[in-house]
């Protein structure tokens, strides 16, 4: 077993499971990229610079340090508000507080879910962050993310999940150091021993 | 159009648009000789090198001077370079986990270099929440910063 092969077995297993429970019908998981790019190449994994989404950021804590990123484009965001809350939210950037809930609490959802698995297949501890929301470019949102790991490195693991419904459709980024990726592979060695 | 990505920077002469996408609490120096129509972009993600290995470009103080210098080598005069930042940026000012000042000690340092230079910034749009995105048009020096309304 490799870091890929666990995200495409158990994680998306869990992944899938979940989100099904929660939204009450069938979602398709995907691993859409894994690679590591240097800081200065990674505009190109975040799509288009200046679209704006629902981006929701959590900073993974524990043995493997690192950051989740949930990103739901603004439709997708609208119908996951509908369906969650059976009502259809204001313009784009004008949820309510209860609606940005919904949208918080699907990713913390996500986060549970990536991080359960990885702990009890490692053996390792994985705690996420309360979320920070913002409606704006991916980029700009995570940058604050990538400052940090460029504290130490100019390259970042990411690792790219995707779930689709008709309607509903987020992105789900794991972005590492070069330590934490280093870690992460070095756990799953052991396991495998 | 040059893109100037994350950590790197980018000198050139009109006619030529340098930009940077995505700025949050990165923040975008441009350097202007508006005589000799040379500029520079950096796009900066740190405040201070502290002795780390890797790229330099991604930090101010180092970033800054090295910019200039290159200008300075393909013609510019160091008394006519002029200075504009954007960006540095708080993009989660709810949530205290993401509410760090880096967005601020990178503007704060950004503006050292400079002083350091005895460069003059001309135009300063730093902090807020939201993200920008700036392009650079060196053959009229007109900044064109562009965010979610």
């Amino acid at each position: 077993m490799d870091i890929e092969s666990l995200f495409k077995g158990l994680v998306l297993e869990r992944l899938k499971e979940n989100l099904e429970r929660f939204f009450g019908f069938p979602v398709e998981v995907n691993i859409k990229n894994f690679k590591s790019e240097k800081l200065s190449e990674v505009v190109h994994i975040f799509g288009d610079p200046e679209e704006h989404n629902a981006v929701i950021l959590m900073r993974v804590t524990g043995s493997i340090p690192g950051y989740l990123v949930a990103v739901f484009p603004v439709r997708a965001a609208n119908s996951l508000v509908k369906h969650l809350l059976g009502q259809t939210a204001e313009a784009a950037g004008e949820w309510t507080d209860m609606e940005r809930s919904a949208i918080k609490e699907t990713s913390n959802l996500i986060a549970g879910s990536v991080l359960t698995v990885l702990s009890d297949a490692l053996g390792k501890s994985l705690v996420a962050s309360i979320p920070g929301m913002t409606l704006d470019m991916v980029l700009a949102a995570v940058d604050v993310a990538l400052i940090d790991i460029a504290k130490a490195t100019d390259t970042a693991s990411i690792l790219e999940m995707e779930f689709i419904d008709h309607e509903i459709r987020g992105y789900i980024f794991y972005l590492m150091d070069e330590g934490s990726y280093r870690k992460l592979a070095r756990s799953i060695e052991e396991k495998n021993a | 159009m040059r893109e100037v990505h994350m950590g790197t920077y980018a000198v050139d002469k009109s006619p030529a648009v340098l930009s940077a996408a995505g700025l949050g609490s990165c923040i975008a120096v441009i350097l202007f000789d508006a005589n000799k129509k040379i500029g520079g972009l950096a796009h900066i993600m740190r405040p201070k090198y502290e002795g780390q290995t890797g790229e330099l470009a991604k930090f101010a103080d180092k970033v800054i001077p090295a910019m200039f210098e290159e200008m300075l080598k393909i013609g510019s005069n160091k008394d006519d370079v002029h200075a504009k930042i954007v960006g540095g940026a708080n993009m989660f000012p709810d949530t205290a986990e993401f509410g760090g000042d880096v967005g601020v000690q990178n503007t704060v340092a950004a503006e050292e270099a400079l002083k350091n230079l005895g460069v003059h910034i001309t135009d300063k749009d730093t902090g807020g929440h939201v993200g920008k995105t700036v392009y650079f048009d060196l053959s009229t020096g007109l900044l064109d910063v562009r965010f979610k309304m």
